[in-house]
């Protein structure tokens, strides 16, 4: 239980601002893990890498990755692609946040393996409801297979 | 083959029935003339035999005269020897007699007994004559009377001259049928000629007329070919093996400027410079030489109207029914028209094609830019209205009544915009897309629509009239969406209607379309205002009075618009209004499958 607490909840997005609220969000969730921001899809496997800036993190998984689609260089679904191909890494829940309701976007996202997708609310008491639920749902509840 | 078989039959009769009808007289006359001749010589015959029978009548009684005389005393030599020429003259005549008349039995007979008669007359007359040279005259005239009365010859004579006039006329009786006979066969015969020849002349005639009407009507459908060639617009020309003009009809003297009168020019020389392409003409060489038929060649002549035309030539070899010689059947068909059609009708689909390019460039840009604006433009209404809530936290106890309002108006105005982005994205969303034809039931799209517009209304009375709806061919989510949007305005607009009546029909229109309506006794709207009414975010009432954003009836009218329909409108200010589109009739057994 005490590693699992210690994961940490990587939020991959590139709006600053969407960042800060979502943070906010999980922070009143009152989670213990650590919440990690990288802000596109390179800085993303970086991190699940241990590579680059990431290259002196604590290791571990996630507790879940919650990805935006629309970033710039990599965008979330290469990011997912590249996951669920990864033997290592497939088991990593990702939980997409896209402001996207395109069915398009849906319909790739779950045939690439997302575990949710979720729209980010515009009106911002949904959004904080999203999130914190979100964060909750991943990082508390989910039971996910030990690590090696 | 058979015909001729026939003929030959024919010919083979014809020369039989020649030959006896002209033969049969021949042989006729012949035997007639033989039979006449055998007559004459009958003739002469019996007339020998009746002479040399009274020769030997005649020489008897000589003889016997002079036994008589030299009886009487007369001494002379000359007497004596006629006395004496009975017994020497008579036998050989009677031989003669026997041989004239050896192929007839009865005159033997007769002869037979003459002979016998006379006989003993000579034997009478040689007693007498040698009693008379004893000088026994009494005794030689008894000899000479026994031997007229012992031995008469009278009547044998008679017998035989009777004989052979009996057996005369029989003969001549026989010639006589024969010839009767003969005039018989001769008048069948010539009645025959006389039928043959009346035959022959019947059906040559008959010939000679089958053979004229034979070539007027090969005269008169020579003129009607001659009539029809020189009448077709599409030129057409026959060509010896040299390619010189044998025959060119009115279209093709006219296209290459011939004189019909000296249409006998080569080829190369028609048309001033028209025929001159080598490769043509030795491909039309090869028609005449290798029999290869030129079939639909395709080339540009300038004609002497000095205008470029797009011909389409074909050519295939004849033979001349006269000479067996080869000849060259060539049409041309001008197809400038088409070709310059075709080339029109490339040049548009180049266009077209060109505009699809264009369009397709234009709804990826579209679909670009509502991907954009779903996720772009979302992005800072979310945070305005996230940040001013952070404000709000921020501020704490200082936040006073002002500065909540504005606020909530800055929360409130974002959320208005990502509404109406949200409606944009669908309305834009609906025209993109394939349509997902199948047969939709509009009695349950009512129903079902119906149901959620009244949902969380209990307080409203509305009266609902649906009448039996049909089955149509459409995309079954979009009519579903046209139907909600109608009825849910149909019962917002009653909203101030104490009884609300909303009313759902439908109908055939004239050219078998179906027709809906939805009406409603609730604000209506002004008909001058009604064109804007199917515009995307026009609104004909407050959103103080009617809340909504106006891409409603916009969505309708895509949708209708995308099933080949048409949708309009007529109300009037606060009596109501009704909303109607058409669907085009569709076969729904063949939609189905």
């Amino acid at each position: 239980m005490i590693k699992k607490e210690l994961r940490t909840i990587l939020l991959v997005e590139d709006s600053r601002a969407d960042a800060e609220m979502a943070i906010d969000a999980l922070n009143e969730a009152h989670l213990a893990n650590p919440v990690v921001h990288v802000e596109d899809g390179v800085e993303c496997l970086d991190y699940l890498y241990s590579r680059g800036a990431w290259a002196t993190r604590e290791p571990g998984d996630p507790a879940v990755v919650l990805l935006d689609i629309k970033m710039p260089r990599m965008n979330g679904l290469d990011v997912l692609t590249h996951m669920r191909e990864d033997e290592r890494m497939r088991r990593i829940p990702v939980v997409i946040l896209s402001s996207s309701r395109e069915e398009s976007d849906l319909a790739r996202s779950w045939d690439l393996g997302a575990n949710a997708y979720v729209i980010k609310p515009v009106d911002v008491d949904q959004f904080f409801e999203a999130v914190r639920t979100l964060g909750q749902f991943w990082a508390v509840l989910n039971q996910a297979p030990e690590q090696d | 083959m058979k015909v001729g078989v026939v003929t030959n039959w024919r010919v083979a009769g014809l020369l039989l029935a020649m030959l006896i009808i002209v033969g049969l007289p021949y042989l006729v006359t012949l035997n007639n003339t033989r039979d006449t001749q055998l007559a004459t010589t009958w003739v002469a015959h019996s007339n020998s035999v009746k002479a040399v029978t009274y020769q030997v009548a005649y020489v008897m009684r000589d003889s016997e005269a002079a036994a008589y005389r030299l009886l009487a005393g007369d001494g002379n030599e000359l007497t004596r020897k006629r006395a004496g020429r009975a017994s020497s003259e008579v036998p050989p005549l009677l031989q003669q007699l026997r041989v004239m008349t050896i192929d007839n039995p009865d005159q033997q007979i007769q002869i037979g007994s003459l002979e016998s008669v006379i006989n003993g007359r000579l034997t009478m007359m040689s007693q007498a004559l040698s009693r008379l040279q004893q000088a026994d005259l009494a005794g030689a005239r008894q000899s000479l009377r026994d031997a007229g009365d012992l031995f008469k010859m009278n009547t044998e004579i008679a017998t035989i001259v009777q004989n052979e006039d009996n057996l005369l006329q029989g003969r001549q009786k026989a010639a006589a049928q024969e010839v009767l006979d003969g005039r018989i066969v001769l008048s069948i015969t010539a009645l025959a000629q006389l039928l043959l020849l009346t035959i022959i002349v019947i059906t040559s005639e008959r010939q000679i007329g089958r053979r004229e009407v034979a070539e007027t009507r090969e005269s008169s459908a020579v003129q009607r070919s001659q009539l029809i060639l020189q009448a077709v617009r599409e030129p057409i020309a026959l060509f010896d093996e040299n390619l010189h003009g044998l025959l060119v009809n009115a279209a093709f003297s006219e296209m290459y400027g011939l004189d019909p009168q000296r249409h006998t020019q080569p080829l190369a020389q028609m048309g001033e410079g028209a025929w001159t392409d080598s490769v043509l003409l030795q491909r039309l060489n090869d028609v005449l030489l290798r029999d290869r038929e030129l079939w639909d060649y395709d080339m540009i002549q300038r004609t002497v109207d000095g205008v470029d035309r797009h011909v389409v030539i074909n050519a295939r070899r004849l033979q001349q029914r006269e000479t067996d010689a080869p000849a060259l059947l060539l049409t041309v068909s001008d197809v400038t028209v088409r070709a310059l059609a075709e080339q029109k009708v490339n040049e548009l689909n180049r266009q077209l094609e060109g505009k699809v390019t264009q369009i397709s460039d234009v709804n990826r840009e579209l679909e670009a830019f509502s991907y954009s604006v779903s996720h772009d433009l979302r992005a800072p209404l979310r945070h305005i209205a996230g940040f001013s809530r952070k404000l709000e936290h921020h501020l704490g106890e200082r936040v006073d009544d002002k500065a909540t309002h504005y606020l909530e108006v800055i929360s409130g105005s974002a959320q208005r915009m990502a509404l109406l982005i949200d409606d944009l994205l669908v309305f834009s969303r609906l025209g993109r897309g394939a349509l997902r034809l199948q047969a939709v039931d509009m009695q349950s799209l009512v129903d079902e629509a119906r149901a959620l517009a009244e949902s969380g209304l209990q307080e409203r009375r509305i009266v609902w009239t649906v009448a039996p709806l049909p089955m149509v061919i459409g995309d079954e989510n979009m009519l579903r969406t046209v139907w909600q949007n109608l009825l849910s305005n149909a019962v917002k607009y009653t909203g101030q209607c104490e009884v609300a009546r909303i009313e759902v029909s439908t109908q055939k229109g004239s050219n078998g379309d179906y027709e809906f309506t939805v009406a409603d006794n609730g604000a209506g709207f002004d008909m001058q205002y009604a064109d804007k009414l199917f515009g995307v975010f026009q609104r004909l009432h407050r959103a103080s009075e009617f809340p909504g954003n106006g891409i409603g009836l916009a969505n309708v009218r895509r949708i209708v618009v995308r099933h080949g329909g048409r949708v309009w409108a007529d109300a009037e200010l606060g009596k109501g209004a009704r909303f109607h589109f058409s669907l085009p009739a569709t076969d729904l057994a063949g939609a189905r499958t």
